[in-house]
C-alpha cells in the first residue's frame, strides 16, 4: 500500500508543480492559439478552400500529439538525468521502489500533459474541429506510452521548441504511419499515430 | 554472549571508478564510524567526498568494496538502508514550488510513515500534529505553507534537515550542509545540529570545506585522490611532534628574512613571519637570528595547518 500512495504522491507533486508555474500555465495557453488558431487558420483561409483539405483539424492532431509528447517525455527525461540533482535525489534515497518513483512519474507527467492538452481541446470545438469523445480518450494512452518513449525524447535538442516536424511531418499531407511505427522517431511520428 | 553493537557505517576497500575516468575517484578507502558518532570527512575539491557520500547514500552504485549501515549490507539491502539514513545534499533538494509542508509531506509519504492524503487538512492527526511540532521548532510556523523559494536559504536547510529527520534515522549524512550560507545562517545551522544530535544520539557524517566544522567532530577523515591519508580525532590528526610554529616580527625584516632564508627555514609572510619549525626547536631558531625581534611566540599548528601539511606532503 506504501508503494501506491508514493506513486499518488509523485503524481500530484507533478500536477501541482505545473498548476504553480505561471510561465508554463501561460504557455499552455498561448502556444494553442499562435500554431492552430494563426498557422492552422492562416493555412484554412489560403490553402483549404482550393484543396478541400481541413487545414485547421489538421494542425489540431499535429499540435495536440506534440504538447501531450512533449510534456511527458520531457519529465521523464527530466528524471533520468537529474536523479543526482536537487529534488529528484529526495525520492532516489527515499526507500521507495525505483518502479514506483517511475509509475509515479508517468502517471505525473500523464495527468499534467492532459491539463495541458485541455485549454487545446477546448479551443479545438471553439474552432468546431470534429472530435469525439474515444479520440480524446486516447489522449491518455498517448501520454503514458509519450513517457516509454523517454529516451528518443533525449536525442532531440531541446524539447521546449515546439518542432516542425511534429505540427506538419514530413511524407506529405496525408496520414500514412501506423502507430506501431512511432518508436523510430516518436517527436515526428507520434502526431501520425495519433492522427492515425 | 551478547553480540557487540554494529558499527553505524563500516567501508572496506571501496573503489569508485567512473566510466571513461583513466583514475579512480573512491581509490580503496576503509572507515568505520560508531554509533552515535560526529565523523568528518575533508578534503580538496575532486578529492572522492561526495563520492564516496553518494555510494554511502545508495546514489551511486560502487565499483567494488563493501559498506554495511547499521549492520545492513548496501549492496543487497539498500532498501532497508534507505530507511536508516537521512541526507542533506549538497544542493537544496527542497522542490521550490511547493511549501514547507508540502515538502514535508511528500518525504513522510516516500517513507511509508503515513497514507497519502491531496491535503494537509486530510492528512492523519498524527501527522498534522508532528507538523506544528517540527514548524515550532524551527519558528516557521506562519511560514510552513508558503513557498519554499521564498524561505531564507538558512531557514531552507533546516527545513531540509528536519524533513530529513523525520523518519528518525540512525545515521544524518550531511554533505555541506553549510555551503552558500552566509555566518550568521551557518552559526545558526549548527546550533541546531547539535540540538539534534543530543536530542535523537543520531550518527552524523559530515563532509565540508570549513575546518572550523570539521573540528567539532570526534574523528575526521582527510581524503585525497581518493584515498584517506589522514584519520583521527581533530587532536590527533593535528599533532605532530616538531611541528609547531614560531611567530616572529621585527623593525627591519629585510634582515630578519635574510637570516630565516639562510637557516633554510620554511616561513610565511602576511603581518609577522611565521616560521615553520619543521622538527628544530624554537629555542635553535631564537638563538640562531642576530636580528633584534619586535615579536616573539609559538602557537601549535591548527587543522587547517595540519591540513594544508598534510595535502602539501602527498
Amino acid at each position: 500500500m506504501n508503494e501506491l500512495y508514493a506513486v499518488a504522491a509523485i503524481a500530484e507533486r507533478d500536477l501541482m508543480k505545473f498548476l504553480r508555474d505561471r510561465s508554463r500555465l501561460i504557455g499552455t495557453f498561448v502556444l494553442p492559439f499562435l500554431l492552430m488558431g494563426l498557422l492552422g487558420g492562416t493555412l484554412q483561409l489560403n490553402l483549404g478552400r482550393a484543396t478541400g483539405f481541413n487545414f485547421i483539424g489538421f494542425t489540431f492532431t499535429g499540435v495536440l500529439g506534440m504538447t501531450i509528447f512533449q510534456s511527458t517525455a520531457a519529465g521523464m527525461a527530466w528524471l533520468a538525468e537529474d536523479r543526482f540533482n536537487d529534488f529528484a535525489q529526495e525520492m532516489f534515497v527515499s526507500p521507495v521502489s525505483r518502479y514506483s518513483i517511475v509509475f509515479g512519474k508517468i502517471l505525473g507527467e500523464s495527468l499534467v500533459a492532459l491539463a495541458q492538452a485541455a485549454p487545446l481541446v477546448l479551443f479545438a470545438i471553439v474552432l468546431r474541429v470534429s472530435l469525439s469523445p474515444e479520440q480524446i480518450a486516447l489522449m491518455l494512452p498517448v501520454a503514458v506510452i509519450s513517457c516509454l518513449l523517454e529516451r528518443s525524447a533525449r536525442g532531440q535538442p531541446d524539447l521546449s521548441v515546439p518542432d516542425p516536424a511534429a505540427v506538419f511531418p514530413g511524407g506529405g499531407l496525408q496520414p500514412d504511419r501506423h502507430p506501431a511505427v512511432v518508436l523510430g522517431n516518436p517527436v515526428a511520428d507520434l502526431p501520425h499515430a495519433v492522427r492515425g | 554472549m551478547s553480540q557487540p553493537d554494529p558499527a553505524a557505517v563500516e567501508v572496506r576497500d571501496l573503489v569508485k571508478r567512473y566510466r571513461k575516468a583513466k583514475v579512480n575517484a573512491v581509490d580503496g578507502i576503509s572507515l568505520r564510524v560508531e554509533a552515535g558518532e560526529f565523523f568528518a570527512l575533508l578534503g580538496p575539491n575532486g578529492a572522492g567526498k561526495t563520492t564516496t557520500i553518494s555510494i554511502l547514500t545508495t546514489t551511486l552504485a560502487p565499483t567494488s568494496g563493501s559498506i554495511w549501515i547499521c549492520g545492513h549490507d548496501l549492496a543487497r539491502e539498500a532498501s532497508a538502508v534507505r530507511r536508516q539514513v537521512g541526507i542533506i545534499f549538497q544542493n537544496p533538494s527542497l522542490d521550490m514550488n511547493l511549501s514547507g509542508e508540502e515538502n514535508v509531506r511528500l518525504h513522510a509519504i516516500l517513507y511509508g510513515l503515513y497514507p497519502y492524503r491531496p491535503a494537509f487538512r486530510l492528512m492523519p492527526a498524527a501527522y498534522r500534529a508532528q507538523v506544528r511540532d517540527l514548524a515550532s521548532v524551527l519558528g516557521m510556523e506562519s511560514e510552513m505553507f508558503r513557498p519554499v523559494k521564498k524561505l531564507s536559504g538558512g531557514m531552507q536547510r533546516k527545513l531540509e534537515i528536519i524533513r530529513g529527520l523525520m523518519h528518525r534515522p540512525k545515521v544524518l549524512f550531511l554533505d555541506e550542509p553549510t555551503r552558500g550560507l552566509d555566518v550568521a545562517s551557518r552559526r545558526s545551522l549548527w546550533a541546531y545540529l547539535r540540538e539534534v544530535r543530543e536530542q535523537y544520539s543520531v550518527t552524523m557524517l559530515l563532509t565540508t570545506h570549513y575546518l572550523e566544522e570539521a573540528e567539532q567532530a570526534d574523528r575526521l577523515c582527510i581524503l585525497n585522490h581518493g584515498r584517506i591519508v589522514a584519520m583521527g580525532s581533530p587532536g590527533e590528526v593535528t599533532a605532530r611532534p616538531g611541528d609547531e610554529y614560531l611567530e616572529l616580527d621585527s623593525t627591519d625584516r629585510d634582515r630578519l628574512r635574510r637570516e630565516l632564508t639562510g637557516m633554510n627555514l620554511q616561513f610565511e609572510e602576511d603581518g609577522i613571519f611565521t616560521v615553520r619549525l619543521d622538527k628544530r626547536s624554537a629555542h635553535e631558531v631564537i638563538r640562531s637570528l642576530e636580528v633584534p625581534l619586535s615579536k616573539l611566540r609559538t602557537r601549535q599548528p591548527s587543522l587547517e595547518d595540519a591540513y594544508l601539511r598534510i595535502l602539501a606532503d602527498e
